[in-house]
C-alpha cells in the first residue's frame, strides 16, 4: 500500500522543481532575447559613439556634464608629465578630469605654492580647472 | 550512468585560476606593503601555478555517476549563448577604454598608474596632494590589469573582464553540475546565470564597464562553490581576494566567515577563517596607507585577535559536540555583544581613520533619525530585485521560491547545503540595508537609484546555486533499470555541510 505522505511529498517535490523548471527557462528566453539588441546593439553604438566623438566629449556629454573644451585645451597644451592645478566641487565634473588628463596629474590649486612653476619633479600647468559640479571653466594662474 | 566527466578540463581550469589569482593577490599585496614594487612576471608565475593546480586536479577526477545528462541541443545552446556574450562583452572591453563612471573616474585611472608603474611609491598614490577619486579602493583588479598589460597591451588586459564573466558563468554551472550530478540542471543554470542582463548591459557595473562588480561577483560565488562543494582550496583563495577587489569584501568578509563557523566543518571553517585573517591583515594598513592616514599596527592586529578567539571558540564548541544550532546562538550572542560595544564605544569610533569605521559604524547615532527611511528602503530593495526585470530577469523570484522551499523542508539533508547559502545571502541582504541606513547620503532614493543594483548584483551568483541545489533535490528522477521515479537525495560522497 502506498504511502500518502510519502507521495504527497513527491508530488509537491515534483510541483516546485516544476516551478523552477519554468521560472529557469522564461528567464533565459528573456535573457537570451534582449541580446541582439540590449547586449550586442546597445554595445557597438556605444564604441562607435565614443570612437566618432572621442572619449572626452562622449563620457562628459554623457554624463549630462559641460566643459569637455577645457579638458581638451589642457591635453593639447600642456606636456604629459605636467602637473594641472584644479580648484572646486570635485564631485561632478573634476571627477572626469583626472583619468582624461592621464598622465599628467591634477593637484589642488591650494596644495601647490604660490607662483610655483614646479611640483612634485614636474612642471606646473599656467591653468586652473575650476568646477562647480556640473561644468568646468579654465583660468590662467 | 557512470562516467568521466566531459567538464572536468574546464573546472579544474576555474579552480587553478581561481588559486592563481588568490596566489598574486597576496605576494603582490604583501610586496606593496613592504614598499616595494610588484614583479612584472609574478602575474605569468601565478597562472602557471593556476595550471599546475588545475593538471594535478584533472589527473586525480574520479569518476562522477550521472543521474542525468543534458541533451545535445541543450549544450549546443549553452556554449552558443556564452560564446556569443562573452565574445560580445570581450568586444566592449577591449575597443575602447571604460565608458562609465566609475569605470572611468576610480578604476580606470589606477589600472592606467599601475600599468606605468606597478608600485605605489608613486606620486600618483603616495602624495596627497593629487587628486583623484576613491584614493583608498582595493587594488587587485587595477593590479591585474596592470599585470597583464605588458604582454597584452592594455587594452588586450581589459580581456580580464570578459573573462571574469566566463569564470563566473561556468564555475556555477560546474559547480551545479558536480553538486546535483545532473548536467541537464547544470546546463541550465549556466544559460541562466550568462544570460542575466545585469552584467550583460552597457551601464555602471556590466562586466566591461570597468567596475569592480564583475570581479567580485565571481569572487563571491566562487566563496559560495566552495562552501556548496566543501572545496577548502577554493573558498580560501576566493575569500582571500573579497577584501582587496571592493570595499565591500571587508563586510562580506566577516559574514563568509560567520557562515563557515556556524554551518561548516571544522576544515572549511579554518580556511575561511584564515583565508580573512590574512586578507584583512595585509589590506587594511595599506588602505590607511592609500587614504594618507596613519598606518598603525592596531587594525590587523585586532583582526588576527578576533580570528584567534573564534577559532577557539569553534575548537571548544567541536570538543563539546555543540551542533549548528548551538554555534549559531553562540554567534548571535556574540553579534549582540558587539553591538552593545559599539553602541556604547561610538564617540571614539566617529572618530577613527579607517573610513569604513568611521563613516559607517561611526554614525549610528544617525541610524534613528533615519528609521523613517527603513520602508524606503526594504520597499527599494525589493524593487530593484524582484521587479528591475532589465536588471535580474526572474533570479530573486526564483530565489523566493527556493528559500521558501529550503524554509519548510529545513530537516532535508540534500537542501543543507542551499541552508548555509541561504543564510549567507541572507547576511549579505542586511550587510547591504545596513548600508543605505548608516550611510552618510541623505538621500535614499537617489542612493538606492546609484547603488541598490550593483549591491544586489554581488549576490547573484549565491542566488543561482542556492535555486540549482532546491532544483536538483526536488527533481524527480528516473532510477537506472526501473521506470519509478524519486527526488534525488544529495550526493553519496557528500551531503551538504558536516556537522
Amino acid at each position: 500500500m502506498a504511502n500518502p505522505d510519502v507521495s504527497t511529498s513527491s508530488a509537491s517535490s515534483k510541483r516546485i522543481a516544476t516551478l523552477l523548471a519554468v521560472g529557469v527557462a522564461l528567464h533565459c528566453a528573456f535573457g537570451v532575447l534582449r541580446i541582439p539588441h540590449a547586449v550586442i546593439g546597445k554595445r557597438v553604438a556605444d564604441v562607435t559613439g565614443l570612437q566618432d566623438e572621442g572619449d572626452v566629449s562622449w563620457l562628459m556629454a554623457r554624463a549630462r556634464l559641460t566643459g569637455a573644451e577645457v579638458v581638451l585645451e589642457v591635453r593639447d597644451n600642456t606636456p604629459e608629465n605636467a602637473v594641472v592645478p584644479v580648484r572646486g566641487l570635485f564631485k561632478g565634473a573634476l571627477e572626469y578630469v583626472p583619468p582624461l588628463l592621464w598622465p599628467r596629474l591634477c593637484c589642488r590649486v591650494e596644495a601647490l605654492a604660490a607662483g610655483a612653476s614646479e611640483h612634485l619633479g614636474r612642471p606646473v600647468a599656467p591653468y586652473v580647472i575650476v568646477s562647480d559640479g556640473a561644468s568646468l571653466l579654465l583660468e590662467r594662474r | 550512468m557512470k562516467q568521466t566527466p566531459g567538464h572536468g578540463h574546464g573546472w579544474h581550469l576555474v579552480r587553478g585560476a581561481c588559486v592563481g589569482a588568490a596566489l598574486f593577490g597576496t605576494i603582490a599585496h604583501a610586496l606593496l606593503l613592504l614598499g616595494l614594487p610588484v614583479w612584472f612576471w609574478l602575474l605569468p608565475l601565478s597562472g602557471a601555478v593556476a595550471c599546475a593546480v588545475a593538471i594535478v586536479a584533472a589527473r586525480r577526477e574520479q569518476q562522477i555517476d550521472w543521474v542525468a545528462k543534458a541533451p545535445r541541443w541543450l549544450l549546443r545552446t549553452t556554449v552558443l549563448v556564452v560564446a556569443v556574450c562573452t565574445l560580445s562583452l570581450a568586444f566592449g572591453a577591449v575597443a575602447t577604454q571604460p565608458r562609465v563612471w566609475d569605470g572611468v573616474v576610480a578604476w580606470g585611472i589606477k589600472a592606467a598608474a599601475v600599468n606605468s608603474a606597478m608600485t605605489l611609491e608613486q606620486p600618483f598614490f603616495a602624495d596627497p596632494s593629487v587628486l583623484h577619486h576613491s584614493p583608498d579602493y582595493p587594488l587587485l583588479q587595477p593590479l591585474m590589469l596592470g599585470g597583464l598589460a605588458p604582454f597584452f597591451g592594455a587594452s588586450g588586459a581589459r580581456l580580464l573582464f570578459p573573462l571574469l564573466y566566463l569564470a563566473m558563468v561556468s564555475g556555477i554551472g560546474f559547480a551545479t553540475m558536480r553538486h546535483t550530478r545532473n548536467q541537464n540542471i547544470g546546463c541550465w543554470i549556466a544559460l541562466a546565470v550568462a544570460s542575466t542582463p545585469f552584467f550583460l548591459n552597457t551601464h555602471g557595473g556590466g562586466a566591461d564597464s570597468g567596475y569592480g562588480e564583475m570581479f567580485f561577483a565571481t569572487a563571491l560565488a566562487v566563496v559560495a562553490v566552495g562552501l556548496l562543494l566543501e572545496d577548502a582550496l577554493l573558498l580560501a583563495s576566493a575569500a582571500l581576494v573579497l577584501a582587496w577587489i571592493k570595499p565591500e569584501g571587508a563586510i562580506v568578509l566577516p559574514l563568509v566567515a560567520c557562515t563557515c563557523f556556524a554551518f561548516a566543518g571544522p576544515r572549511i571553517w579554518l580556511s575561511a577563517a584564515i583565508a580573512g585573517m590574512v586578507s584583512l591583515a595585509l589590506w587594511l594598513p595599506l588602505q590607511q596607507q592609500l587614504g594618507h592616514r596613519e598606518v598603525g599596527a592596531m587594525l590587523p592586529l585586532g583582526v588576527v585577535l578576533v580570528v584567534v578567539v573564534a577559532i577557539a571558540a569553534r575548537a571548544f564548541l567541536d570538543r563539546r559536540g555543540v551542533g549548528i544550532r548551538g554555534r549559531a546562538l553562540v554567534l548571535l550572542v556574540f553579534a549582540v555583544m558587539a553591538g552593545i560595544a559599539l553602541v556604547v564605544a561610538r564617540p571614539m569610533l566617529a572618530t577613527s581613520p579607517s573610513p569604513l569605521i568611521g563613516q559607517y559604524l561611526g554614525r549610528i547615532d544617525s541610524v534613528l533619525s533615519k528609521l523613517n527611511e527603513v520602508p524606503t528602503i526594504v520597499f527599494g530593495l525589493l524593487e530593484i530585485g524582484l521587479f528591475k526585470v532589465q536588471r535580474f530577469g526572474l533570479t530573486f523570484l526564483l530565489l523566493l521560491v527556493a528559500a521558501i522551499t529550503v524554509c519548510r523542508g529545513r530537516r532535508e539533508r540534500g537542501l543543507a547545503g542551499a541552508q548555509g547559502l541561504l543564510v549567507l545571502f541572507a547576511l549579505g541582504m542586511l550587510a547591504v540595508f545596513a548600508a543605505f541606513l548608516l550611510s552618510p547620503e541623505q538621500n535614499v532614493r537617489h542612493h538606492l537609484r546609484s547603488s541598490g543594483a550593483r549591491l544586489l548584483s554581488h549576490w547573484l551568483g549565491v542566488a543561482w546555486l542556492v535555486i540549482a541545489v532546491v532544483w536538483g533535490h526536488m527533481q524527480p528522477q528516473r532510477v537506472s533499470g526501473s521506470r519509478s521515479v524519486r527526488p534525488i537525495s544529495a550526493p553519496p560522497e557528500r551531503v551538504g555541510y558536516t556537522d
